[in-house]
Parts: C-alpha cells; structure tokens; sequence
C-alpha cells in the first residue's frame, strides 16, 4: 500500500486490571504487578481458572446492574476519558468504531435461562438489546458520524481503531472515537477453557512453559482527528497512527497460519502506509497470549519480519481482553512511547526455543519514535497498527 | 438477465463503491412476491431476475468445494457462501482473487451454534459444555469459514449494528475501497431465526435465514452506492450519493417504511426491533446501495 495520511490522536481512555484510567494504567506498565481474581468472583460454577478484573471501583453499583451491559458500561467509562482528554464536551462530530466480542454475543446465560424454562426473559436479555456498544454509545454521547460495531473475535478493537484511520482517510468522518471494549463472560470464560486454551495460573506469554492465556476485562478508546484539524482547534496531539494493515491467512479458523501469513501482510501494509522500514520500529506490543500456537506463530514471524525490533508482551498484566484488546494495547503502545520505556513483559521467564525470540525481560530505553502493536483472532483475522510521537508527514 | 432500464452512469471525478454483482437467498415467500416488492421500491430503475429461483442453497455449492468440505459449516456460513459467490458470479469474479475484502453485517450472527454453546452449559454444565460449540458461538464465525472458504486474504470484518448491520458494513466496505486497501468487497447482510431466540425476544418477528451479498467495486462510473450512516439520536439522517452523483441527507424519520423497499428487511431476514428508524434506514441503505443492479433471487 503507498505511504498515507496519518491521523492525530487527541484523546485516550483506558479501563482495565491496571486501573480505571489511564493514568492508573500507565503506572500499572511501570510498577509490572498483577493480580488475579479466582474464577469464583466470575461465577460459582466457574470452571477453576482465575483472570484478571478491572477494579471493584468500576462498579459502584456492582456488576449486571442497571439497563447497560457491562461491556458498554466499561466502554462508557473509557470514551468519555477520551473525550475528555481531547477537551471535547461530547461526541458531537465523531464517527463510533467499537470492537467487542461479548457485548454483541448471546452470552445471557442468566436470562435465557429462566426463558427456557417457561419464564420471562431476565434483564439481561434487555441489557443486550440495549446495549450495542457503538450505537449505544453514540447515542449517550451525541455522536453523529457513522456508527460501527465490529465483532471480529480478538482483533475487534485493533480493526476498530484501524477503520476509524481508513474513515478519516478517505473523508467518511472528521473525527473518530474508536476503541473496543470487553467485560468478563461466563461463556467466554467457559468455552476457552473447554478449548484447553486457559492458564490455571498467572499467564506466561511467550515463555518455554506456557498453558494459555489468562482472561480479562477492560475498555479503551481513541480520540482521532486530522492533524491539521486538531491543531487549528488547539488540541493537544498525543501521537498519531500512522498505519494499518488487516490480512486473514484463509487458513484454519481457530489456528494461525503456520507460517504467519496474514499477520507478514498486515505488518508490512502497516509499515508502508507509515513510510517505515522494520528498523525504524522501537519495539512490537504482541498480541502474545500466551497459547501454544499463538505464540509460537507470532514470535517466529515477527522475528523473521522485523530482526532485533524488542517484544513486548503485555497480556500479563491485563489478561487477553479480547475484543477490547487491540484497543488497549495501542494505548499501551503510545504510553510506552511517550514514557520512553518498553516495559518488561509479565510472566516471561524462559525462552522457547521453537519460538527463538524472548520478549522484554527488563524495561528497555525507546530507541526511535515508532512502535507497531499486533493482534490475531479466531477466524484466522490479523491486525497491525503503527502508533508513533511523530507524524512522519501530514 | 440484462437490465430493460439500464442505471444512468454517475458524472463525476470521485471514486464510488460500485455494485458490480448481487444476489439474495430468501426463505419465505415466492421469488415473484419478492420481486414485486423490490421491483416496486427500485422505482423502475432495473430488474430483477428469479432465474435460480427454488435452488437449494446447499446444492448450488456442490461440486465446487472438495467433497466433505462443507460437511461441518453450520448452514448459515453456507448459505452465506452461497449468496457471496452467487454476487461475484454476477461480478465475473469467480473465482475470486484471495485480496478481496470480506464484510458481514449481522444482528446476532448464528443464532444456532450461539445459543447451542450456551444449552450446553445450562444442560451439561461447565466441565462437559461442547468446546466445538464454543468456537462456532462467535459473530465471526461466518466471515472466518467464508474467508477460508473462498481463499480470501484480503480485511475480513464483522458489522453487528442490529437492523443497522448492513448500513455499517457497507460504511466499511466503502472505507476499504476508497483508501484503496482493496480493488473488490464482498458486502454482505446475514441473519437466520432459532426458536429459542424467539422465545427470548418474542417482539422481534425473526422468521428464516436470509442472505444478501453484494460485489463492491471502486469505480467512478456505475451505480454508486453511499455508505455513510450517520446517527442523530434515536432517529437519524442517511447519507446517499444518488445515481446522478448528487449528495443527499435523507431524514430517517421522514423516510417512513412503506415508501421504501423491503429489500434490506428481507436481506436480514429481521424486523426493527424498536420503531421505525432503523428498519427505515436499512432499507433507505439498501435501495441506495446497489438494488438498481441486476438482481439474483434464489429461493431456499
């Protein structure tokens, strides 16, 4: 793809198991602690495998309350920090790109319980009505662009942010608020497990011995803008995407392309919309789930693509959020690049030797002003976005 | 079936998605009442044609695929594949090239395999639920098998904006073609109706399995086919580039349905669930979007 416009970022939200902001969650990338919740606090019939909550704070009224589902309520929480943070009274003007997994499902285990057995549908069965998450949003907010909800399994938030670049490229919208969002799911939660694809314990991306991904929660959302339209309102610019790339590999529908077919496609339409070469990149925020062939797949491919780009694997601290994930970590991505540290990567300890690449074991200084974040998804979907501190061009 | 009222050609240096083939796959009804629905609501622009009426989806795809290939794709994905390769037959684009984009719009996507996941929570319990029902529980799954199916590398997005999954997925396809990430779409609408939901909503008038798929090219020339929706509250305006090239914001709320096609109700096989907005600027979306092009109805 040739060289394209980047868009300006003026705004950022973030909830996850850092924290209910992004202030939290840029402390949270600094300090690299985590804890996780038993699978309990999801569900007493939860089968034993623990992930990682937001914060109790999230919920004042406690979760499954009120006309919302949890995930817009999250989503709610992270938009309006964005717009906040971009000074922007409301959403007046915007384009809604949300991805999400579990606020489009039929995950109202609790509702179509009572149904089947000759009740009235629970509340939740409402919520889900209700509650889909861009246009809901849209709604609160009074944004009065083109509203997207994309369901497009753990690449939704990625592909989210990234359809917000292409509407702002090709004039559909003047500003985007784009991002994905996810709350915890009994059937999510279940059905990884039962897939044998879950941790019993901590998560450990990318290293020798792990069993699988935890999961998690969370919301994050982007406040986007043409650079010279952010600037001629006074806007602080944050950073820019400067790219993006979505490639399926026609493979296998819940398994990678051996090779990393999709995912080399979406990192090099990425880096040339962005005019980068690997070597321009400071460091990879991977997907890195930490499953079996997740990882091994992804590892080997970005070390093919990009030798001696660092790997940073955040899934540790946050847990897979799913449809909220690409989202986060692009937040993730721009905070590490405005700190100046990569973080160390949670749970990584030994080095795969099928893999033959080790992630971040100790924080490292950026080396230049570009980073790439990765995602892939069931249904053989990639995604790659380039978040940078500069424009490159306008 | 060529068009006795062929479309006039747009006038204009900007680049358009274009319809460049289309197909429908309905349950219910005859493909003549079909027709005289669309045909009414198409303003006389172009006709439709019932030549693969009565074919069964299924069969259509035989001999197309290695034998025992399709054996496990739930029949929604299949009737989705259908519906896609019947609007790139249309296009002259079978087979297809693997770049072509891929997106779905669908309100809950497979109903079945959905809530069958979810029956075998509730009946066998966590520990013994069907792991294969739970990878074939996501909105994705017809976009995953459909990429595989047709060897598509290309962007592959699911839309789930309820009655507005189809508007939304044509706002992507016409993002993807116009920045030039892909020369050809496939833009598709994909819902089918399980009692259990039913019994779960039953103010929503789910009835069948629809499919609708379009073959979505950039041109600047052709029938141009607008994709923007655009929200205003609850109600909202529709932004359509029409057939001469001229821009227009259509209040949703003053479009009514009865003036409008049912086409893109049929192509979601749904109903609004609440007012007439939405299903309104469905089917404002659709009748600007492409149902001037010749249209293939096929009953299943």
């Amino acid at each position: 793809m040739p060289r394209m416009e980047p868009a300006a970022i003026t705004g950022m939200g973030c909830v996850c198991a850092l924290g209910a902001d992004t202030g939290c969650a840029a402390r949270g990338l600094g300090e690299g602690g985590r804890q996780l919740a038993p699978a309990s606090a999801l569900s007493p019939i939860a089968l034993d495998y623990p992930f990682l909550a937001v914060p109790d704070m999230v919920w004042p009224e406690g979760r499954r309350t009120g006309w919302a589902s949890d995930t817009l309520h999250l989503a709610g929480l992270a938009a309006r920090e964005a717009l906040g943070m971009a000074g922007l009274a409301d959403g007046r003007g915007a384009a809604v790109l949300c991805g999400t997994t579990t606020g489009t499902a039929l995950h109202f285990l609790d509702g179509y319980s009572v149904c089947r057995n000759g009740g009235a549908p629970g509340p939740d069965c409402q919520a889900y009505l209700d509650s889909d998450p861009a246009l809901a949003l849209a709604a609160a907010l009074g944004a009065d662009g083109p509203v997207l909800t994309l369901s497009n399994a753990c690449t939704s938030g990625a592909d989210a942010v990234g359809m917000g670049l292409d509407m702002l490229r090709c004039g559909m919208a003047s500003r985007v608020l784009c991002g994905g969002a996810d709350a915890m799911s009994l059937v999510s939660h279940t059905g990884f497990a039962r897939l044998m694809l879950a941790d019993t314990g901590p998560c450990r991306p990318f290293d020798a011995h792990r069993q699988g991904l935890n999961l998690g929660e969370g919301a994050a959302f982007l406040v986007l803008e043409h650079p010279a339209a952010a600037r001629a309102r006074g806007a602080e610019i944050l950073g820019f995407v400067r790219g993006f790339g979505a490639h399926a590999d026609a493979h296998h529908f819940t398994a990678p392309h051996p090779e990393g077919e999709g995912l080399a496609h979406s990192v090099t339409d990425a880096l040339e919309q962005a005019g980068l070469k690997a070597g321009d990149l400071a460091f990879v925020n991977v997907h890195g789930t930490g499953t079996r062939e997740n990882d091994r797949v992804e590892g080997r491919t970005l070390s093919r693509l990009l030798p001696g780009v660092p790997l940073w694997a955040s899934k540790g601290l946050t847990g897979h959020t799913l449809g909220a994930a690409g989202a986060i970590e692009a937040v993730f991505t721009l905070l590490a690049l405005r700190r100046g540290i990569v973080p160390k990567s949670a749970g990584f300890a030994e080095q795969d030797p099928d893999i033959g690449a080790s992630p971040t074991m100790t924080d490292l200084p950026v080396s230049s002003p570009s980073a790439l974040s990765t995602s892939l998804g069931f249904g053989g979907g990639n995604a790659a976005l380039i978040l940078s501190t500069e424009a490159g061009h306008d | 079936m060529t068009s006795p009222n062929p479309p006039r050609e747009v006038r204009t240096s900007r680049l358009f998605p274009v319809v460049t083939g289309a197909c429908l796959l309905h349950p219910e009804g005859s493909a003549a009442e079909l027709l005289a629905s669309l045909n009414a609501a198409r303003a006389g622009n172009a006709s439709a044609s019932a030549d693969r009426a009565a074919a069964d989806p299924v069969a259509s795809l035989a001999g197309r695929f290695p034998r025992g290939s399709l054996r496990r794709m739930p029949i929604y994905a299949r009737t989705g594949l259908a519906a896609a390769i019947g609007a790139l037959e249309e296009a002259g684009a079978w087979p297809c090239p693997e770049q072509t984009g891929l997106v779905i719009g669908t309100f809950f996507g497979c109903q079945k395999t959905s809530l069958d996941y979810v029956d075998s929570i509730l009946d066998d319990g966590p520990r013994l639920s069907s792991p294969t029902s739970f990878s074939h529980a996501v909105n994705n799954m017809a976009c995953g098998l459909l990429s595989l199916m047709l060897g598509l590398k290309g962007p592959c997005m699911t839309v789930c904006n309820q009655e507005l999954s189809f508007a939304g997925a044509l706002a992507a396809a016409g993002a993807m073609l116009l920045t030039g990430r892909c020369e050809r779409v496939l833009c598709g609408a994909l819902d089918e109706a399980d009692e259990r939901l039913q019994a779960v909503f039953p103010d929503i008038p789910l009835s069948g399995r629809t499919a609708f798929f379009l073959c979505l090219e950039a041109g600047d020339s052709g029938i141009a086919c607008d994709c923007a929706w655009r929200a205003e509250g609850p109600d909202g305006t529709l932004a359509v580039t029409q057939a001469d090239g001229a821009e227009a914001a259509l209040p949703v709320s003053a479009l009514g349905g009865a003036a409008l096609s049912q086409a893109a109700g049929l192509a979601l096989g749904l109903e609004a669930v609440r007012g007439g907005a939405r299903r309104a600027s469905v089917r404002a979306t659709a009748k600007h979007s492409g149902l001037s092009a010749t249209l293939t109805l096929q009953r299943i």
